[in-house]
């Protein structure tokens, strides 16, 4: 399962999503939108302007949404 | 099933609280969005007492476990409460869960949210250029426009964030001069990307799929002025979450529960209030857990009394 979460490095948000994918041992690509390819990335993908952002297989999450994330991950 | 004590929030005044309202043996529910209150987002947090420098998270975290440990608690999470009515036996809350839930006594510990503009285009627009978080969303905004509402601390810390990435900052304060913290105002004012407007109000977010500006009146020259930015900031302060039982209880013009500080009763028998939701002068999450003790220990006295009422 492919898994990407856009990020900034002063985020709380982002570091929750990153736990909650840590403690149940899914592995998943970071990209910190200070990057100017991986912002309009972020944008293009989710069509708003905040993080994170997280992308489940196309799926797309905005903000940290553990409930959203679980539904699709099925936990 | 009733309650003994129903705690509405999970922050420091929530949590104290609960541990407390256990260890009296009280058949004790939290019902509460989130844990750690508003802090659970801060960077660092240096001033809990008896821990030197912990993030927002570990906070939360160690709230969650020290009210999941006790006994005689029950917690739903996230659930956020929208309403309280008096019931034959003390109270009935309902929830977003579509939930209702029964207790004698009610210790609101809801706390606060940042408050909101208020103003056309903030909803349409939020999470699209109108942002809440410049620590979590500066680098969005690398070398576009932004503008920052507010001209206290928190406003002169965003332009300052801001500042890093973007290639403008204007500061926007509805005040004759700003009030933050004077060093940090030393620092805004020296910086080459911030303008400051003082006397402004802000009107008007515009834009078409994402922000492109604003009006505001000047209020020097009582003229409506716009501006290109991409992004808004709103750093204007919090406002308390006591909308859900403002008809039952007393509160003063800020929408804060009136408490004695001394039992943290409110004007309601059978309702208790802690923290930052309450008229506290000095809003702190080691005050904030100090009256959350204070309100289990008079709803414990409250209850022992409730037979004979």
């Amino acid at each position: 399962m492919k898994i990407t979460i856009y990020t900034t490095a002063g985020c709380v948000y982002c570091k929750m999503a990153k736990e909650f994918f840590k403690r149940n041992n899914i592995s998943y690509e970071e990209k910190d939108i200070s990057d100017d390819n991986a912002r309009q990335e972020m944008i293009d993908k989710s069509n708003q302007l905040g993080v994170p952002v997280v992308d489940i297989e196309g799926q797309i999450i905005v903000g940290f949404d553990e409930e959203a994330m679980k539904k699709i991950l099925k936990l | 099933m009733i309650y003994d004590t129903i705690i509405i929030g999970g922050g420091p005044a929530g949590v104290a609280a609960g541990v407390y309202s256990a260890r009296k043996k009280l058949k004790t529910l939290i019902v509460t969005e989130s844990f750690g209150g508003q802090s659970a987002v801060a960077e660092n947090i240096e001033n809990w007492i008896g821990a030197k420098k912990i993030s927002g998270i570990e906070f939360a975290k160690m709230l969650e476990e020290h009210i999941r440990a006790q006994e005689n608690i029950e917690i739903k999470m996230p659930e956020n409460v929208i309403d309280v009515k008096e019931a034959p036996k003390g109270f009935d809350i309902m929830t977003d869960k579509n939930n209702s839930y029964q207790a004698k006594a009610l210790i609101i510990t809801s706390g606060g949210r940042r408050r909101r503009l208020s103003i056309p285009g903030e909803d349409k627009f939020e999470g699209k250029g109108v942002a809440y978080c410049s620590t979590c969303d500066a680098p969005i905004f690398k070398n576009k426009s932004v503008a920052v509402v507010g001209g206290g601390d928190a406003g002169l810390e965003a332009a300052i964030d801001l500042a890093r990435y973007a290639a403008k900052v204007y500061l926007i304060s509805n005040k004759e001069s700003l009030i933050g913290d004077l060093s940090i105002q030393e620092i805004v004012k020296n910086s080459e990307k911030i303008t400051i407007i003082e006397n402004a109000s802000i009107q008007e977010i515009l834009g078409d799929k994402f922000v492109s500006g604003f009006k505001y009146l000047d209020k020097n020259d009582n003229q409506i002025k716009e501006l290109n930015v991409e992004g808004i900031f709103v750093e204007i302060g919090s406002t308390a979450n006591s909308e859900f039982v403002k008809k039952l209880v007393n509160t003063n013009q800020k929408g804060e529960i009136i408490v004695d500080h001394k039992t943290g009763a409110t004007s309601h028998p059978g309702i208790f209030a802690a923290g930052f939701i309450t008229d506290e002068i000095y809003k702190q999450n080691n005050i904030s857990a100090g009256d959350g003790v204070i309100a289990a220990l008079s709803a414990y006295n409250y209850l022992l009394n409730f037979e004979k009422l």
